[in-house]
């Protein structure tokens, strides 16, 4: 009896350090194994593709708001990646915008980096807007005319000087707008910009804050959302089977969020059932 | 591995970082003091390039608006905040900037309130049994919820009930939101363990 | 008591009901003062990042020059790189290609990221030791996460094409319940908020001057 008290006291007391080192290896060794290579893609995921192949159909450009720092980097640069690809890939313009300082020059670095990609030039098939504050201000005069917020583009070339941009004046002037964000700018979007001027929108989040944008989704002030690297691996999914375009981080990385996940599950049924067996020794023992 | 110096700089710093979780160490806290130093100084320089050349310097030097003059005075007046005897001039502006959430106002109700309650009550209960039951789900879902938040009136009773559904709700929901959290973090972490392996040392593709 | 006070709070509610108004009026007059306001508010709104830039300079360089702090070298350190980096981003231009975004790639990213990464570690950690089924509702909380991870994982499916399901169905459904609810309290809540801001019967925000 008092073995196993010591062996229950040892894994309930158990050195953070062995749990890290545990997921650690969790997360690293499926890099080494075979990849994940289909994931069923959900259908708020889906209905972001079918809006991206209508922009392509209709020829209209798309606005990707790139508001995210480094610290989401992770989930949301491969979505902004896949996204790009899409964009590109079916030759649809855009417009890149950015309300987070942290996140400009990856913002710029991601777009110059993909569009090199597909031989896409700056100022012709995308563009980029710098970093302003006072997103909400800036998000409700975009509804009227960009140029009242914006009067030159990111590498300080004034805007009249961008031939992408010369037919091209607010909201309804783009197919859809996208926001990608680990922060609560996909709600000021739709309040300073879908409340009143009635856009399609899109939402790329981070998996933490993916519940509290489902009302809008069943409201239909959002028309989809990609949740997190899954998100991102639904949608190269996607662009694989039905462009056959490379899949990137998101799709690799789901190998590793398999084991990953497993084990934290286990740490939850170990954890609870360790405690439980304690319990019901200390009452036995009262 | 990578011959780029830069990947290498990186990876010192992933490496730095990581090794929090041994122990607090001075090579954390030194990696942790560049970052702050780095950050503020890369915030100066994108608010510089980006928001005050070219909507305060430029349109001043160049095309002559010196209205700006005003805001940009305003902006200078946030820094008497420093100062006890007269920092209350750091209010001005403050109180103009924040006088725009007047807008918000009649936005939020809009968006937040009675769009999501227009949406609440025009749900189709269509359909089966289940999408029926599933519909009917949302619309009471929300009012037990909101029942719960209500704290002016006692849990008792009916409302006790109604509040005690409403909170088993907000814990499925909590729930849902702790699952995608658990895929957030791994995300961050697979992250940056790829840029080690392949970025860095190549031995993934 | 007339300039500390009563002028910020006629700023306030001048601004605040010029702004409420314009949500009902888009004559071209209105059009046009808002504009203007809007720009000044984007310049002030930019100028204010200094404040926190002092801020922080003024903390850092209190522990430099503290001869009985252990990390006065790393704050020495902190604010040798803030000069560094913000001399280099004024000189070469904060374009892909340039030192400064060198320095934005090779240091800022990698240590960002990393320091959220650890998040990781702390919820794997948390998952062993804190998460108890001690209650019914820590048990519809622990059912619903639990669903929710293995939907997310190609094993999900693999045990049961019914967890993907379910995962779409109590997002759908009860999530949208609970999560509109919040809404709904925030809205009031917040509009509450900023009519008592507008208003001047909160004088709260403008308080802590003085940044000892």
């Amino acid at each position: 009896m008092s073995n196993k008290n010591k062996w229950l006291d040892y894994l309930l007391n158990i050195d953070r350090k062995v749990v890290y080192v545990i997921i650690f290896l969790s997360v690293a060794l499926p890099f080494f194994l075979n990849p994940v290579v289909d994931i069923q893609p959900t259908k708020w995921v889906s209905a972001v593709y079918d809006e991206m192949e209508e922009a392509a159909r209709t020829n209209k450009p798309i606005i990707i708001g790139f508001d995210y720092d480094p610290s989401t980097l992770a989930e949301l640069d491969p979505m902004a990646k896949a996204l790009l690809r899409h964009a590109f890939s079916r030759n649809i313009k855009v417009l890149g915008l950015n309300f987070i300082a942290n996140g400009t020059s990856l913002a710029a670095t991601t777009m110059d980096d993909v569009a090199k990609e597909f031989g896409k030039e700056y100022g012709k098939d995308y563009v980029f807007f710098p970093y302003l504050p006072q997103y909400d201000l800036v998000l409700l005069n975009f509804g009227d005319n960009f140029r009242k917020s914006y009067t030159q583009e990111f590498r300080g070339q004034p805007l009249e000087n961008i031939p992408m941009l010369s037919n091209l004046q607010n909201y309804d002037d783009f197919h859809m707008v996208i926001d990608l964000s680990g922060t609560k700018l996909p709600t000021i979007y739709i309040m300073y910009g879908v409340t009143r001027y009635h856009f399609k929108f899109v939402t790329g989040c981070t998996a933490v804050s993916a519940t509290e944008y489902f009302p809008y989704l069943q409201s239909g002030q959002m028309i989809g959302l990609i949740t997190g690297m899954k998100g991102a691996a639904e949608y190269e999914s996607l662009l694989k089977t039905k462009l056959n375009l490379p899949t990137g981080d998101g799709m690799r990385g789901m190998a590793s969020q398999t084991w990953g996940h497993l084990v934290i599950i286990i740490f939850i049924v170990i954890g609870n059932i360790l405690y439980y067996v304690r319990r019901r020794m200390n009452m036995e023992i009262k | 591995m990578s011959h780029d110096p830069w990947v290498w700089v990186a990876a010192f710093f992933t490496i730095a970082i990581f090794s929090y979780l041994w122990k607090e160490n001075p090579l954390y806290r030194f990696a942790e003091h560049i970052l702050v130093g780095i950050s503020v100084g890369y915030l100066v320089c994108i608010t510089w390039f980006n928001v005050l050349q070219p909507k305060l310097v430029e349109p001043i030097m160049n095309n002559g608006e010196y209205v700006l003059i005003i805001p940009g005075i305003m902006a200078a007046l946030m820094l008497f905040r420093f100062s006890q005897k007269i920092g209350w001039i750091s209010f001005w502006p403050l109180a103009f900037l924040i006088g725009f959430s007047g807008y918000a106002i009649p936005t939020v109700i809009e968006t937040n309130m009675l769009t999501q309650i227009q949406a609440t009550v025009n749900i189709p209960l269509t359909g089966g049994w289940f999408e029926i039951a599933s519909g009917l789900l949302i619309i009471v879902g929300t009012l037990a919820c909101l029942v719960y938040f209500y704290f002016s009136y006692p849990h008792k009773g009916v409302v006790g009930k109604t509040a005690q559904f409403g909170s088993m709700l907000l814990m499925i929901s909590f729930g849902a939101s702790f699952g995608f959290t658990v895929m957030a973090r791994i995300s961050l972490l697979i992250g940056r363990v790829l840029f080690l392996l392949r970025d860095w040392l190549g031995v993934v593709s | 008591m007339f300039f500390k006070k009563t002028v910020p709070f006629i700023f306030t509610l001048s601004v605040g009901i010029f702004s409420f108004f314009y949500y009902f009026m888009p004559h071209a007059f209105m059009q046009d003062l808002w504009d203007k306001a809007s720009q000044w508010a984007i310049i002030i709104g930019g100028g204010a990042m200094f404040v926190g830039v002092i801020s922080m300079v003024r903390a850092y360089y209190k522990r430099a020059t503290n001869k009985s702090d252990p990390n006065r070298y790393f704050a020495m350190l902190t604010i040798v790189c803030f000069i560094a980096m913000t001399v280099i981003g004024l000189i070469t231009g904060i374009k892909p290609g340039s030192l400064f975004n060198d320095i934005f790639v090779g240091i800022m990213i990698p240590c960002e990221a990393t320091m959220f990464s650890l998040l990781a570690f702390y919820i794997a950690s948390a998952a062993f030791r804190s998460f108890r089924l001690k209650s019914f509702s820590a048990g519809l909380l622990l059912f619903s996460a639990i669903i929710l991870m293995l939907a997310q994982i190609p094993t999900g499916e693999n045990i049961s094409p019914a967890i993907p399901w379910l995962k779409g169905w109590i997002l759908d459904y009860p999530n949208v319940a609970a999560q509109r609810a919040i809404l709904i309290g925030i809205a009031i809540g917040s509009v509450a908020t900023a009519l008592k801001i507008i208003l001047g019967i909160d004088k709260s925000i403008y308080a802590g001057v003085g940044g000892k």
